[in-house]
């Protein structure tokens, strides 16, 4: 009887720091871990400026990969590199880089892996990493 | 086209146009965070890809907030966020829409802290609701910054917090904008 008691109580704090470990403590899906699906930047911009609710359906959350030559690159308040690709300067692809201090290339054709946000006044691609 | 492209687009027409519209400010990479406290547990997100922009002629003033682009330290809080309380596959952002009430006290054109208050219509979580913000405007060289603190209740934008997790969110959540708008 004192060996199942012993044995519940092991078993009970093992599932206890499991539990802690993977459900609320777990990592954040990074995109290598994603499937990712190749999009042309063009055809991405065109299926949100065309119809948002139906890309939002379709691209949102999803880990995209992005091929081009970024027409801005700058840094957020954070600190974090924001690369954008667009044709007009106005309406593009917006992709924010997870990790600081990476060295962005300029007038480099780069591919850009990140998970879809959405729309604002550009689609935006996040926690992205250059493959590259 | 979407309405806020028409607008971009005749932004930079009107700035090709007459130089005397040269007086707009935007960004697509404004920075918000919300607060949530209870004596449970204190709750932090930031977002760093807002569009924003200022019409400092007419005081308009519009934020488009993507909800899925709010970063939380623990992924599980993420994940109850998008998908229980902020339903972000339906509603996949926030906006707010509105004009600066004393635009006439805030000069544009002179480096300088101007106390502001904008008014305007909330849209968040398929509810829409008027609001007024206090903040200040921080005038420096090409760049505004626009700053404030403000709470919601959680109960005007109908977003219920599962019994499991009452206790651990405050029922009213303090935004804070601290976004810096380029000239354009």
């Amino acid at each position: 009887m004192k060996k199942i008691i012993i044995l519940f109580t092991i078993g009970f704090i093992l599932g206890a720091v499991l539990v802690y470990f993977f459900v609320f403590n777990k990592d954040h899906k990074k995109i290598e871990q994603a499937t990712i699906t190749p999009i042309a930047v063009d055809v991405l911009l065109n299926a949100f400026e065309q119809n948002e609710q139906a890309a939002n359906q379709q691209y949102l959350n999803k880990a995209l990969a992005i091929t081009g030559i970024p027409s801005e690159i700058t840094k957020n308040q954070t600190g974090q590199s924001v690369l954008f690709f667009s044709e007009d300067g106005i309406s593009g692809v917006q992709c924010t880089l997870r990790d600081n201090n990476i060295q962005v290339p300029s007038n480099k054709t780069l591919i850009v892996e990140g998970f879809c946000n959405g729309y604002t006044t550009a689609v935006l691609l996040s926690d992205c990493i250059l493959k590259n | 086209m979407k309405l806020h492209k028409i607008i971009a687009l005749s932004t930079v027409l009107a700035l090709s146009l007459n130089d005397s519209f040269a007086q707009k400010y935007a960004t697509r990479m404004g920075k918000v965070s919300f607060f949530s406290t209870t004596p449970i547990e204190n709750i932090e997100a930031f977002n760093n890809e807002a569009a924003a922009a200022v019409d400092a002629q007419t005081g308009s003033v519009l934020f488009i907030i993507p909800i899925k682009s709010f970063k939380f330290e623990k992924a599980l809080m993420q994940e109850h966020f998008n998908e229980d309380y902020m339903e972000s596959n339906k509603y996949p952002k926030a906006q707010f829409k509105g004009n600066i009430s004393n635009l006439k006290e805030i000069n544009f054109t002179k480096d300088g802290s101007y106390p502001a208050q904008v008014k305007g219509l909330m849209t968040m979580h398929g509810i829409e609701k008027q609001i007024t913000v206090p903040g200040k405007i921080i005038i420096k060289g090409n760049s505004a910054t626009l700053h404030s603190i403000f709470k919601v209740a959680l109960a005007d934008y109908n977003i219920k917090i599962p019994s499991i997790a009452k206790g651990k969110i405050a029922e009213t959540i303090e935004i804070t904008v601290n976004s810096i708008l380029d000239k354009k």
